[in-house]
């Protein structure tokens, strides 16, 4: 069951920018050594050969201020969604930075009911609130009602190439999604597991930087309803 | 020793406090006056220590002014390069002569505009019960000024859905309130206090004679303690609680003597509306807004006359207080029907109570009765006795045992009660508060509730249990962590499981967070309520405005325990709500400060339901200060 504005099978990052930006997921999650770049990202369950989804987003700062662009399209052949997000955040301080964003989304549905726009705003904060613990919060679909969503979580630097982080999203229609991620970094790479229930789910994701401009991701996760699901994405720094 | 009489000056320094909470907040921006009642404003800001504070308390009491940094360093001890950066963030009380003829004062109006309402995005409609007889807005002005040692106020108001003026029983507008005070500017005289008009009184622990509002628990163990403030003049929103007449307050060989009485028009229950295991015998809502409700106002005369001796010393206290009671339904000219007598309620009623420290515990108890020839003594009494025990630095165990026997009435009472009008009720708490480490508490809280009497048939005996676990951390000054945990169990009734989780961050200066999720698990029903609720708070140091946004989710399944929200909103002071149905909700206020002291508060709040149908609300509130 996905929920209006939930990603499909959405596996990698976290809502805390841990090391690169992470605004396609709260706009308020900005790192300080990740300020520019690309980011592209596909998604495809396999046991549905005519769902897929595609992300394009950009990064960048201007003065003291980090930007973010997406166009995102999810394509089914009874339902298409294309969206475009933006996202500004400011830091405020060394610790603490608020983001605002909008998105406007066109829903398409020809043999039905045909298609339907509409926009809505976002908004997100991220708290290092201690020198191994980080604290954010988001809401999405501000202003459109039965959408509204609220996302916290909590991320535990357990040592300095581990990181354990706990969450949830809720929007009040349905029942809280809770999960739990564990992150390992190692020196070429990065691994990331990620499970859930409400609904259930676990993702797998590798993620290599052999390169020093080309960081690039393959992921694997399994939703209930949805069945297992293949990820690939790549982010030019 | 030491610390607990901290916590007990403490405790009365905020206790104090909470009637004024609304007004402290609408300026917690601005630099703060260094007076007894901003105490707790200085504390929660962390501007003084816990052991200041009290040392500032006792200054205050009797009778001291602080008016130079150089005295303020005698008192706490500070050093003036670290009471220097206190400074910037205080102001000192200017000293008036006793023969000043400068009037100084208070005009505050605040008002609720009609609500309004949005369902299916096109109807816009506004928000009206037509079961109300008066316009769909409230308001309430107040005005206090003070003269040397003179106090005035006087205050107007109505509810949303009131008539704004009544012609029957008693022409007037919904509700107004009004004093004149004489307050003796030092404690060596032997009149301390004049009252005419409204008033409220504070008397030992409640059973026999507190007039102001507030729940009769707390899982703290201190707070269950009452620390009763005597005589104060009235000016608050609530149309019931208080008395009206003449009172005063005399200071006699080191004894404070109290004379009181009350006359006033109050609004009156039917019979079968007093059928309540509740013994505030006169309570209704004060609200005037249907026909029935308009059916009950000012239906009553009450009288209350009575005199108390009390006296407080640092570390106890002890009082005595007679009353004479009646309450007389009012014969008007419409029921004057052949046969039809008022009838009344009438008794003399008596009560003592001794509070105090002793080594390590921390003792108090009331016992007051009534005397009617028809009743016994044991089915007229009402008892409470407390007591709070310091194991070790780490550990303190309380416990308190009451009995409120069947017959037994106030009118104007608010004892330790599971109800916060009083119930006929026998009642025992355990509590513990252990210091597990040092910035972690854990409080337990255990109750056993016994009804034991049929008042009326319908009526059984029942009892009721709750056991209540609470765990704070503050693993610093910046943040804090609050996880409670209730569980209820009433007899016929399956068990009620009640969770708060709360996280506070102080992010910076100006910055504030809170997150809070609450669940609540009815036993008969499987679904879980569940609420959700951030608070951002915005208020720079001596910025000319402020800002507070809440916003709430929640999912409350028909057959789910109800959750309240009680945000406390910049300017506007706590906002109860009762959460139904699923939805989300959202508060802005922004407060406006110039430095001709004048305060500009708005505030909007927008409720959307989805479902039991989609809906979206909008309430509008103003409001106006003026400091002259």
């Amino acid at each position: 069951m996905l929920w209006p504005g939930q990603y499909l099978l959405s596996s990698s990052g976290t809502l805390n920018a841990l090391d690169q930006n992470q605004q396609h997921l709260n706009p308020a999650a900005i790192h300080n050594t990740n300020r520019k770049g690309f980011r592209f990202n596909s998604t495809s369950p396999i046991f549905f050969a005519d769902l897929s989804q595609v992300n394009l987003g950009l990064f960048y700062t201007r003065k003291f201020v980090f930007l973010y662009h997406e166009l995102s399209g999810q394509f089914h052949t009874a339902l298409s969604h294309l969206r475009t997000t933006h996202a500004l955040a400011l830091p405020i301080g060394q610790n603490l930075s608020i983001g605002l964003g909008m998105q406007v989304q066109l829903l398409i549905q020809p043999k039905a009911y045909g298609s339907y726009l509409d926009a809505s705003a976002r908004l997100g904060c991220q708290y290092q609130f201690a020198d191994r613990h980080r604290f954010s919060m988001t809401l999405n679909e501000i202003g459109v009602l039965n959408r509204q969503q609220i996302s916290l979580e909590h991320v535990v630097l357990l040592r300095t190439d581990l990181f354990f982080a706990q969450g949830f999203s809720w929007n009040p229609n349905y029942q809280p999604s809770w999960y739990l991620t564990i992150i390992q970094k190692t020196a070429k790479a990065k691994l990331q597991f990620s499970c859930g229930i409400y609904p259930q789910r676990y993702s797998f994701s590798y993620e290599s930087s052999s390169h020093q401009k080309l960081t690039w991701f393959l992921a694997q996760s399994w939703q209930y309803g949805l069945g297992l699901g293949l990820q690939f994405g790549f982010i030019f720094h | 020793m030491h610390r607990l009489f901290i916590y007990v000056m403490l405790s009365t320094v905020l206790r104090t406090n909470a009637q004024d909470l609304p007004a402290q907040l609408l300026f917690d921006n601005e630099p703060i006056l260094l007076v007894a009642t901003e105490l707790d404003h200085l504390l929660a800001k962390q501007l003084i220590s816990t052991e200041e504070a009290s040392l500032l308390s006792q200054f205050f009491q009797n009778g001291g002014v602080v008016s130079s940094l150089y005295q303020l360093q005698g008192i706490l001890a500070r050093d003036l390069a670290a009471l220097s950066q206190l400074s910037e963030q205080l102001v000192l009380p200017r000293l008036q002569s006793q023969t000043s003829k400068k009037v100084t004062g208070l005009y505050e109006l605040r008002s609720t505009l009609p609500a309004f309402s949005v369902v299916d995005r096109r109807n816009f409609i506004w928000t009206c019960d037509t079961n109300y007889t008066g316009p769909n807005f409230a308001f309430q002005q107040r005005i206090s000024l003070s003269l040397s040692n003179w106090r005035f106020g006087l205050q107007l108001a109505k509810d949303v859905g009131e008539p704004i003026w009544h012609s029957t029983p008693t022409p007037g507008i919904d509700c107004s309130t009004g004093f004149l005070a004489w307050v003796a500017p030092f404690k060596t005289y032997q009149v301390q206090k004049i009252l005419i008009g409204t008033y409220q009184i504070q008397w030992g622990q409640g059973l026999h004679l507190w007039t102001s509002r507030g729940l009769g628990k707390s899982i703290d163990l201190l707070q269950l303690a009452k620390k009763p403030l005597g005589l104060k003049p009235y000016q608050g929103r609530d149309e019931q609680r208080y008395l009206q007449g003449l009172s005063g307050s005399f200071q006699i060989w080191k004894h404070e003597l109290l004379v009181l009485a009350s006359v006033k028009n109050i609004d009156a229950k039917t019979i079968q509306d007093t059928l309540q295991p509740e013994f505030n015998w006169a309570y209704t809502t004060g609200l005037h807004r249907t026909t029935t409700e308009l059916a009950k106002r000012k239906r009553a005369f009450e009288q209350i006359y009575g005199m108390g001796l009390r006296r407080q010393a640092a570390l106890w206290q002890y009082g005595i207080l007679v009353l004479y009671q009646q309450v007389q339904t009012r014969q008007l000219f419409a029921d004057s029907m052949p046969g039809t007598q008022p009838s009344a309620l009438r008794f003399w009623s008596a009560s003592a109570y001794v509070q105090g420290t002793w080594r390590q515990c921390y003792l108090y108890g009331e016992w007051a009765s009534i005397f009617k020839k028809t009743l016994l003594f044991s089915q007229a009494f009402a008892v409470n006795l407390g007591l709070v025990y310091y194991l070790d630095p780490r550990l303190e165990v309380g416990l308190n045992c009451r009995n409120y026997a069947a017959h037994y009435q106030a009118l104007y009472a608010n004892p330790i009660a599971n109800s916060t009008m009083g119930s006929n009720e026998r009642g025992v708490i355990f509590q513990l508060k252990w210091q597990v480490q040092k910035n972690t508490i854990l409080r337990l809280s255990n109750e056993h509730v016994f009804i034991p009497e049929f008042k009326w048939p319908a009526q059984f005996p029942k009892r009721s249990a709750d056991l209540r676990l609470q765990l704070l951390l503050n693993p610093s000054k910046k943040r804090s962590f609050t996880q409670q945990l209730i569980l209820k169990k009433q007899e016929m009734q399956r068990i009620q499981i009640r969770s708060n989780s709360e996280i506070q961050f102080q992010l910076n200066d100006a910055e504030r967070f809170s997150c809070s999720l609450q669940l609540g698990l009815n036993g008969a029903a499987e679904n879980i309520s569940r609420s959700l609720e951030w608070n951002w708070h915005h208020a720079p140091l001596g910025a000319k405005c402020a800002l507070e946004w809440v916003y709430g989710m929640f999912q409350i399944p028909a057959q789910g325990l109800l959750l309240y929200s009680h945000p406390n909103l910049i300017g506007f002071g706590t906002q109860s709500t009762m959460l139904r149905g699923v939805g989300t909700y959202s508060l802005v206020a922004v407060q406006f400060n110039s430095k001709a002291h004048l305060q500009l508060n708005f505030s909007i709040g927008t409720k959307y339901f989805y479902a039991p149908i989609q809906q979206r609300e909008f309430l509008v509130q103003l409001g106006f200060r003026k400091k002259f």
